[in-house]
């Protein structure tokens, strides 16, 4: 297990370091020098805090960029889509919102918050801003570990109609075969095949760590005659589709909960940094 | 015949030819002809009043005026034209170049923001099918077929005058116009629309062997006379040699020629696709395939005994072909040595594939699976890259979004490695969903090789579904029933079915909303075994 723990690190390394858009990587660095510069400049000439020109611009630009990486989100949910391509539309999201974290930072002058309100913002900032890395993470890792390791392709949505169908199918498979294949059914699979099942272990072990259950059928076989022995190899397969599929479902799950973890936080700080504004203006 | 029969095709023959109305090269257009009117035109002479009038709503006569363009070269149309007065010119300019259509969509430039990842394969990220298919970039060809229906060289015209028939081999077999159709003068023609035309050539030997003849005279030759394997022989022999040839149609999966069978004819491919397989253990292992312009047989009749065949030849789909028979290559051979060389050039090609193939088990596994699932015929395969695939759906989302929320095909399908080949239509270089269509509401979208349906003239019938092969077909019901005067009668009272596929968004020129709107740029149009090679994880 810790062997496997350790390949893991190395492919979630592997994966978060590879580059999908070399030129958008660039873009970005060369906007964190310029910021980053202009910053060490103002730290130099000007009192550290978030109340001089540059800060307020920073705060600006930052606010801009926060609202500019939303229209990513607002893109998907629209049904005329907008123009360009989403893939760039996600790069652009993708190191727009790293930069704005910078943004927040800079204009906070590289010091904790004072108040309520600017806790909570840039503790939402922080939050957002990991948990974006953390949903890119997962969209490197996890495809790579459905494809790689599952022979099946399913869809998310109806993967409980398939493991259905693959229940009654075992279910009257069962039944209709001897004692021993119904016992062994009735004891140990059946619970297994009842209905999709989120296991945490895919994401350690994308075969879900059925080999003791395969054994146990493979030991099985070795008393039945051969019509029996034809009924356990057709629900040996089912039960390794099966798990498949609830590797898909697992995996597949991930892929869509992040996002709770990630867009709904993202609404609040876009609520508060407004009244941040108005408070900002009105006072 | 029931008057609200009659009344329907009139409003059917209004439907199907009103688009028409908009030409401004066209006079005028008929209404629709009775069967009495229909039959005192020669094409149609031989047929019943029956069905005549069942074929009536596809049936028109156009007045052209002087010098207006029916055609371009490259376009997909879906009649078939006959002179009944006037002249039609027609022309062949592209030279030596091959192509099926211009692109609509322009690829990609490298470089630009959301080209492939860095570890994806170097595919332009929207390669999208209107790829050139130049046939000379294959090392097999020994011929260059343009499945046309006429062959001219370029810059050449060829002028046609009452009685003739032109366009009807590229409507029927769904391939690109070879050449631009001028009126020459002002013309009257028959226009005929393809699902008349299928019926007209099932119903009537002497109209299909019309149509074969005109193939022979017109196409053949020039086929023949451009190939490099007879470039060489004199004009009067390749007229003979087109007279003696066989054309022949081979049904999906029929076999051409079975290994260890004495080999009696050399065969060009004219369309289609062509497996070659050979006898391994118990089973067959899949070796190659022919496309368009290849040959087989050189090698087995090369041989001075004759030989028999060393693999077997099977049509993959439907596939046209011309038959050399053993006398008819000797001839050729004899009298023109010079062409042995080359054949032999071809014959030695080929068994050295064939040997990389048997020895090459992905290769084999690979080009096994490309035949079966079709990868050979499509045009425009969308393929989902699973090691990047998030799943998310939007490509689905963007398909509904963009065909009024009902998507056009289906996020499941056949896995190889890493790819994906998504339930979608494939915009086949032969799609077969078109045979049999009633209506012609399927058909070549025009300008490029998007197959599409047509809403307002398809009755629901299904048989295109059935036809496809991929699945890529869905019908489904509008939830409204088809009225007292709908044509034909079966369908009075019926539930009111449409087909749906995808339509490669080709009225967009954003390009596929699927391709388009994927976050990951995972998916991709894919026109090629080589593309699809290219997709797969390392290449191969």
């Amino acid at each position: 297990m810790r062997r496997q723990t350790a390949t893991a690190g190395v492919r979630l390394f592997h994966l978060a370091a590879q580059v999908r858009s070399p030129r958008a990587l660039l873009i970005f660095a060369a906007a964190v020098v310029v910021c980053l510069t202009l910053a060490a400049i103002d730290g130099l000439t000007a009192q550290l805090g978030p109340s001089g020109p540059w800060r307020i611009g920073y705060g600006i630009a930052a606010a801009a960029m926060l609202v500019s990486v939303f229209a990513y989100s607002m893109r998907r949910r629209s049904p005329r889509r907008g123009p360009g391509r989403a893939s760039s539309w996600l790069q652009f999201h993708t190191y727009g919102g790293a930069f704005f974290l910078l943004l927040v930072l800079t204009h906070s002058g590289f010091r904790l918050p004072h108040g309520i309100l600017a806790w909570a913002m840039w503790t939402l900032s922080l939050w957002i801003v990991a948990s974006g890395l953390l949903g890119l993470l997962v969209q490197r890792w996890i495809p790579r570990l459905l494809t790689s390791g599952l022979s099946t392709e399913a869809n998310y949505e109806r993967i409980p109609e398939l493991v259905e169908a693959i229940r009654q199918e075992a279910e009257s498979l069962a039944q209709a075969a001897g004692g021993s294949i119904q016992h062994h059914y009735a004891a140990s699979l059946s619970p297994l095949m009842a209905r999709p099942r989120t296991r945490p272990i895919f994401f350690m072990d994308i075969t879900g760590g059925i080999q003791p259950t395969l054994r146990q059928l493979e030991h099985l076989g070795g008393f039945l005659e051969s019509g029996d022995k034809r009924v356990l190899d057709r629900l040996t397969a089912l039960f390794k589709t099966k798990t498949e599929l609830d590797a898909h479902y697992t995996l597949q799950k991930a892929l869509r909960w992040w996002l709770f973890l990630h867009v709904p936080l993202s609404l609040i700080l876009i609520v508060l940094v407004g009244f941040h504004i108005a408070a900002v203006l009105y006072y | 015949m029931e008057e609200k029969t009659l009344y329907r095709r009139t409003v059917q023959h209004r439907d199907r030819w009103s688009s028409f109305g908009t030409d401004p090269g066209i006079a005028w257009l008929s209404e629709k002809l009775s069967a009495h009117q229909l039959r005192e035109l020669d094409i149609f002479q031989g047929y019943s009043d029956k069905f005549l009038e069942g074929i009536s709503p596809d049936v028109t006569v156009a007045s052209w005026k002087k010098g207006s363009v029916l055609y371009e070269e490259g376009s997909y149309i879906d009649l078939a034209f006959f002179v009944l007065e006037g002249q039609v010119s027609l022309r062949f300019k592209s030279g030596g170049e091959q192509e099926a259509a211009s692109p609509i969509f322009e690829p990609r430039s490298a470089g630009e923001p959301g080209t492939p990842a860095s570890d994806s394969p170097s595919l332009p990220e929207e390669s999208t099918v209107y790829y050139e298919r130049t046939q000379a970039q294959n090392s097999n060809q020994i011929a260059f077929l343009t499945s046309l229906d006429v062959d001219l060289p370029p810059g050449d015209i060829l002028t046609l005058g009452k009685g003739e028939v032109f366009g009807e081999i590229g409507a029927l077999n769904g391939w690109p116009q070879s050449v631009t159709a001028h009126a020459e003068s002002d013309c009257q023609l028959v226009q005929i629309r393809v699902p008349a035309l299928r019926r007209m050539k099932e119903k009537s030997s002497a109209f299909k062997d019309r149509i074969d003849a005109v193939y022979r005279k017109r196409s053949l030759f020039h086929q023949l006379k451009a190939s490099p394997l007879f470039n060489q022989c004199p004009d009067s022999f390749l007229a003979e040699l087109s007279k003696q040839v066989e054309l022949a149609s081979c049904r999906p999966e029929e076999v051409i020629a079975e290994e260890g069978r004495p080999a009696q004819a050399l065969y060009l491919v004219r369309s289609g696709f062509v497996m070659i397989s050979q006898r391994l253990g118990d089973g067959r292992q899949v070796l190659s395939y022919l496309s368009k312009g290849m040959t087989f047989g050189e090698a087995e009749l090369l041989v001075p005994e004759g030989q028999a065949w060393n693999s077997t030849y099977s049509s993959v789909g439907y596939s046209e072909l011309v038959r050399f028979s053993a006398e008819d290559f000797k001839r050729v051979v004899e009298e023109y040595p010079q062409i042995e060389s080359l054949l032999w050039e071809q014959a030695a090609q080929r068994i050295k594939e064939s040997g990389a193939g048997r020895r090459d088990l992905q290769r084999s596994e690979f080009t096994q699976f490309a035949l079966e699932k079709g990868l050979v015929e499509g045009n425009s395969v969308l393929v989902i890259d699973l090691n990047h695939c998030t799943r998310c759906d939007d490509c689905v989302r963007a398909c509904a979004d963009t065909h009024g929320g009902r998507p056009r095909f289906v996020r499941e399908g056949d896995r190889y490695a890493n790819l994906l080949i998504a339930k979608a239509c494939y915009h086949c270089q032969d799609p077969v969903c078109l045979i049999g269509c009633p209506t012609g509401a399927i058909r070549r979208a025009g300008s490029g090789e998007v197959v599409e349906i047509r809403d307002d003239i398809c009755i629901g019938c299904s048989h295109c579904s059935e036809n496809c092969p991929y699945d890529a077909i869905v019908m489904h019901d509008t939830d409204t029933t088809w009225g007292p005067d709908a044509v034909p009668k079966s369908l009075r009272g019926q539930d009111r079915m449409l087909a749906s596929k995808c339509d490669l968004c080709y009225t967009s020129s954003a390009g596929p909303a699927c391709v388009r709107n994927c976050p990951q740029g995972c998916a991709y149009r894919v026109g090629s075994i080589e593309e699809f090679r290219q997709l797969l994880e390392g290449g191969s």
